[in-house]
């Protein structure tokens, strides 16, 4: 069973945060929240939400998988404005889910969770860096380095103790510094790597402005992006491999 | 069975030119293939028709609906190299799959978790790609394919790649994929009698019943020669129809039909002539009494299965077109009154007002319907001509001679008004009277006629000299290159496929002769017809005339004008024209033309109209 009741805007937020990588994915209906992790197609970006309980006004469920068409939800969620509330509830029976917004109610077919890809196994990394920045500042650095290039290179100086978002484009170049001042936290160490901008772009989109993100960043190694949600009873980690640095 | 192991069949397959090799090299597979307890499943079904690069068998029909541009996307997603890199690689290799192998080689995007592609995970993806439909399909093809990119080292990139692109470039054909399934599972049957030659017609057969080498392939290594023999021809599972040649005329035609020896040397093309033995006696002039002249309809040619209520329709190329033409089912259940059959029809479109039948191309808006079906077949009903059968309550027609199929098929339906028809035919008729009957089907607005050997057998999928068409050729067209692609494969050093185009009417053409191409509207594209020497001269001709080049294809200075043949035009969206020649062919260069003397729109026009 499930039966939950929940903001639009945590919802919305939630479901952006896999949208992002993925058009449909399982969501893991269990008794302490919900949980959805889920790898892109070409295996290089992934995604691991959870979403207390405690993050819902109500929530119950007995430990079900469904399989949801991504931006079907989120169009259904698009439906409310930020200060309503969506009702959630499972027929079991019609695995249908019933959405209702407002006298708005929406039946929404689910998928077959088979017949969505696995779960991926989230890799075990050691990261030596660790940046903590607010969303803004990520979004400033990521914006800029759009305008010249498709690839962005995020790397700690680790004597300047400095955190660095560079772009190299076939003739501009974008360089942005922040000191350890500026960041809300830094532990600096050995941290170059180069990341594909479209998949970045697209996982900087989901995390709100206000929101302070986590950076775990090693020397070619992929990159771990943590923020969180619902005033920290959810957490989203977004990981994403690097590209290999031809020069 | 991982995929790597099925990459490596390949390669060797692709290694040796030699077919005896091939042969041997696919038995060997089949024979090997894994099943329980040692695998999950049997991979037998999976490997008989991988071994062509085929996640279907023949007789599903389906596409996987993957062009070669969207693949090159899941090449770029799941590497991250450039796309124009990946063009250049695909221009000079000139083949999609070692393009892919380059990219997977030198990817740029390193990935978080990598999968090994097994032979089962890969054929469940290429099986559910023609299901993705509507909206976001086309990115969902892009996805599942970048996934398996992604997981794939560059030799299986390559395969994968050149399976989901239709272009394995083996070598291995239907009749190798026959003979390895004799010399794996029936070398050496106990049946004493048995021979090679023996399996591989046992094999040849239940291919040509079932059109399923799954089937044919593990019946034959569970069942042996008696399993083979048993096999026959199922209900909805449809067959490979006949095909005919082409005649040079009607009077050749006639001869040439029933084995006589052809006074004009008339044309057959495909393999064909007496091979298969139609039963007739050649003389000279072959037996008149065998020969059945018929309509050529100008619609399309549907095998219909019946069993009780249950009518399915397939396409010539075995796609189910059932969904789009209900008025056909419930004419086929009103009309043909055996309870079990497989039946030839041409259905054809016809005004509702006038009863006269409509060109293909208007009726061929019905065929990918799937909304609003019924106010078409309102507007445009059809009527099935009904002209062989190849299976009636039970019994398999295919050995049964033309003349007693007619029979069978003339026992098995009441003509309906303009539902149900048996189509147009004269048996065993005089010059004059096959004249009249091919003047009558031009009349009615139909492509000509059909000539048939009375006596002869149902040969599936063959192009036989026993069933040859007549009917007049188009006017060719003089048209300009404007454009051109890259070729495939072993020409890919040379420019092949052209675009046509015609003088537009609104601008004067001579006015801009010069410009890139303002003056002159596509018509087509043209693929064949050019011999090797030709393709080489047109490639030098056009390549100083390159304004504009987009890697695979390129954009030439309106110059070069051409002869070309077609066998129809047909209204079309995809050129400004408003037009798309039907399989235009390369008839030679027009050199005394300059552009501006090319064929109008208004020509293009008028010959529509007149067709």
């Amino acid at each position: 069973m499930f039966e939950a009741i929940v903001s639009a805007s945590t919802f919305q937020d939630a479901l952006d945060s896999v949208s992002v990588l993925v058009d449909e994915c399982k969501i893991r209906l269990n008794e302490d929240g919900l949980a959805i992790r889920a790898v892109d197609p070409a295996n290089v970006g992934m995604v691991d939400l959870s979403l207390d309980a405690a993050a819902f006004e109500s929530y119950e469920a007995d430990g079900g998988v469904i399989g949801v068409n991504l931006s079907r939800l989120e169009d259904i969620a698009g439906m409310a404005g930020s200060g309503d509330l969506i009702r959630l509830e499972l027929d079991e029976e019609t695995r249908k889910l019933h959405i209702r917004i407002e006298g708005l109610s929406y039946t929404l077919a689910l998928i077959d969770p088979d017949s969505i890809r696995q779960e991926p196994d989230i890799p075990d990394l050691d990261l030596p860096a660790n940046i903590v920045l607010e969303g803004n500042q990520l979004d400033r650095g990521i914006k800029a380095a759009d305008m010249v290039s498709d690839h962005i290179r995020l790397r700690v100086d680790e004597e300047a103790e400095v955190f660095y978002v560079e772009a190299e484009g076939d003739t501009d170049d974008v360089d942005l510094e922040i000191p350890r001042d500026e960041l809300i936290d830094l532990t600096a160490g050995p941290a170059d790597s180069l990341f594909s901008l479209d998949y970045l772009k697209d996982m900087n989109k989901a995390i709100p402005g206000d929101a302070e993100v986590e950076i775990e960043l090693g020397e070619e190694f992929p990159v771990k992006l943590h923020y969180e949600l619902a005033e920290g009873q959810g957490q989203v980690t977004f990981m994403l491999a690097p590209r290999i640095q031809s020069d | 069975m991982e995929y790597a192991a099925l990459a490596d069949i390949y390669r060797r397959l692709e290694a040796t030119p030699a077919d005896l090799e091939k042969t041997a090299i696919v038995a060997e597979t089949l024979a090997a293939a894994p099943r329980p307890p040692e695998a999950a499943e049997d991979h037998l079904p999976l490997l008989a028709t991988l071994v062509r690069g085929n996640a279907f068998a023949d007789w599903e029909g389906d596409e996987l609906g993957v062009s070669s541009s969207l693949t090159r996307q899941a090449v770029v997603k799941a590497t991250g190299v450039d796309a124009d890199e990946l063009d250049a690689q695909y221009r000079e290799r000139g083949d999609l799959g070692d393009a892919a192998a380059w990219a997977v080689e030198n990817r740029v995007q390193r990935t978080l978790v990598s999968e090994t592609l097994t032979v089962a995970g890969v054929v469940e993806t290429l099986r559910s790609l023609p299901g993705f439909e509507g909206e976001g399909s086309r990115d969902r093809r892009v996805d599942a394919v970048a996934d398996l990119v992604a997981d794939a080292d560059p030799d299986e990139a390559r395969y994968v790649v050149r399976t989901v692109v239709g272009a394995m470039r083996l070598g291995v054909g239907e009749g190798t994929v026959r003979d390895a399934v004799a010399q794996a599972f029936l070398a050496g049957a106990e049946d004493a009698d048995s021979d090679d030659e023996t399996a591989v017609a046992a094999v040849e057969r239940a291919h040509q019943v079932t059109n399923d080498f799954r089937v044919v392939a593990t019946t034959a290594r569970d069942e042996g020669l008696d399993g083979l023999r048993g096999l026959d021809v199922e209900l909805f599972r449809p067959i490979k129809v006949m095909l005919a040649g082409k005649a040079e005329g009607l009077a050749s035609g006639l001869v040439e039909v029933v084995g006589g020896d052809d006074p004009e040397g008339g044309e057959v093309d495909g393999h064909g002539g007496d091979e298969g033995d139609g039963g007739d006696e050649s003389n000279g002039a072959g037996d008149r009494d065998d020969v059945l002249v018929e309509y050529k309809y100008d619609g399309i040619r549907a095998q219909l299965h019946k069993d009780g209520e249950e009518v399915r329709v397939f396409t010539r190329r075995l796609d189910d077109v059932t969904e789009a033409f209900p008025d056909l089912v419930r004419a086929v259940r009103e009309g043909v009154d055996v309870e079990t059959c497989i039946l030839e029809a041409e259905v054809v479109g016809y005004d509702p007002d006038t009863g006269r039948s409509v060109p293909f191309q208007r009726l061929s808006r019905r065929v990918k319907r799937t909304e609003g079906v019924e106010a078409m077949a309102e507007e445009i009903p059809v009527v099935a001509y009904l002209f062989d059968a190849v299976y009636v309550d039970g019994d398999t027609l295919l050995d049964t001679p033309l003349r007693e199929r007619l029979d069978r098929l003339d026992g098995a339906f009441e003509a309906t008004d303009l539902d149900v028809e048996a189509a147009e035919r004269v048996h065993g008729p005089s010059d004059e009277a096959a004249a009249e009957l091919y003047e009558a089907a031009l009349a009615d607005g139909h492509e000509g006629v059909v000539l048939k050997n009375l006596a002869a057998t149902y040969q599936p999928g063959s192009r036989v000299g026993y069933m040859m068409k007549v009917k007049p050729t188009m006017e060719p067209l003089d048209l300009v290159v404007v454009g051109a692609e890259w070729s495939q494969g072993r020409k890919s050093d040379w420019l092949g496929r052209l675009h046509l185009a015609c003088t537009a009417d609104s601008a004067d053409p001579r006015e801009s002769t010069d410009s890139t191409g303002s003056g002159f509207v596509k018509v087509g594209r043209m693929f064949s017809g050019l011999t090797d020497e030709q393709l080489v001269e047109m490639t030098e001709r056009l390549e100083p005339l390159v304004v504009e080049d987009r890697g695979n294809e390129v954009v030439v200075r309106p110059k070069v004008v051409v002869e070309v043949e077609y066998e129809e035009i047909q209204s079309s969206p995809r050129y400004e024209s408003g037009f798309a020649l039907r399989f235009p062919r390369f008839l030679g260069f027009r050199d005394d033309l300059g552009p501006a003397d090319a064929d109008a729109l208004s020509k293009v026009e008028e010959l529509y109209e007149g067709q």
